[in-house]
């Protein structure tokens, strides 16, 4: 049997992660709605096999990163902004992690500019939810598969 | 005291630096460093009272670290500060020597609470 995560569940991790660091709440926003500008994902290996993916805008990205660093969006460099946007996969895929059946290992974060291709004949989603921050959406996925990983 | 924050990620350094004092705990020496071959160098060269490791860095993980540590005589007071938190990694965690792990995302109550029994 495929192990889920509830979106419910994902929705809370990324409320705790947005309470903490970046000092409010972000509100559930409508999946579907993001063209995804920049993107990071972990994969999870082990007891559990997938792929979980944090997708928002280049604007959301540089806000997320201003807010993580404290510091100005026009001071930001490409490698912090790509840095802030991979802890949040860190954070959330560790999380959903640990809630997976296990024991498994969580893989560094790797950012990508677009979405993440994830090879949808060999995985399959368990998991989904959307949060909007200052007006940017930011989308959470959790993949499900394939034995090596769901990104191509 | 003199604490050594191991993390790949320049923002989460960031972070724990910045959590630390609004934990209560400014004042203290800070070294980072940015993956687990550079935290056992440092661990060397500095001496630090307490090190701050994420578990998984590149080169060597956290875990690795600590067990290298250990190996090599170090007694130094560890801790891990990690997105993961099952309680096999907790588990882990605790026989290989941490004192505590603080779960990311974490609140400066969170470090007040690992570290002040640490950090006199």
């Amino acid at each position: 049997m495929t192990a889920v995560i509830a979106d419910e569940d994902i929705l809370g991790i990324a409320g705790d992660l947005w309470s903490s660091y970046l000092g409010e709440e972000a509100l559930p926003a409508m999946l579907g709605t993001l063209t995804p500008e920049i993107s990071s994902n972990v994969s999870v290996f082990g007891a559990w096999n997938g792929t979980v993916v944090v997708a928002t805008t280049a604007r959301g990205a540089r806000l997320v990163g201003s807010a993580l660093l404290e510091i100005p969006e026009d001071e930001l460099t490409k490698g912090d902004i790509d840095d802030a946007v991979g802890e949040l996969a860190n954070i959330v895929g560790g999380n959903v992690k640990s809630v997976l059946p296990g024991p498994s290992s969580l893989t560094l974060p790797v950012v990508s500019h677009g979405a993440v291709a994830v090879n949808e004949r060999a995985a399959v989603i368990v998991g989904q939810a959307a949060l909007e921050w200052w007006g940017e959406v930011f989308e959470i996925t959790v993949w499900h598969g394939p034995a090596e990983g769901g990104v191509v | 005291m003199k604490i050594l924050i191991a993390d790949d990620s320049k923002v989460m350094r960031q972070i724990v630096t910045r959590t630390l004092r609004q934990a209560g705990f400014d004042g203290h020496d800070v070294v980072e460093a940015v993956d687990g071959a550079d935290a056992f160098e440092k661990v060397k060269s500095e001496s630090p009272d307490l090190v701050l490791s994420d578990w998984n860095m590149p080169n060597m993980t956290g875990i690795e670290l600590l067990s290298q540590l250990r190996s090599s005589g170090s007694k130094v007071n560890f801790g891990f500060v990690t997105s993961e938190t099952s309680q096999e990694m907790r588990d882990r965690a605790e026989s290989s020597g941490a004192l505590f792990l603080i779960a990311k995302p974490f609140t400066p109550e969170a470090f007040r609470e690992a570290l002040e029994p640490v950090i006199k």
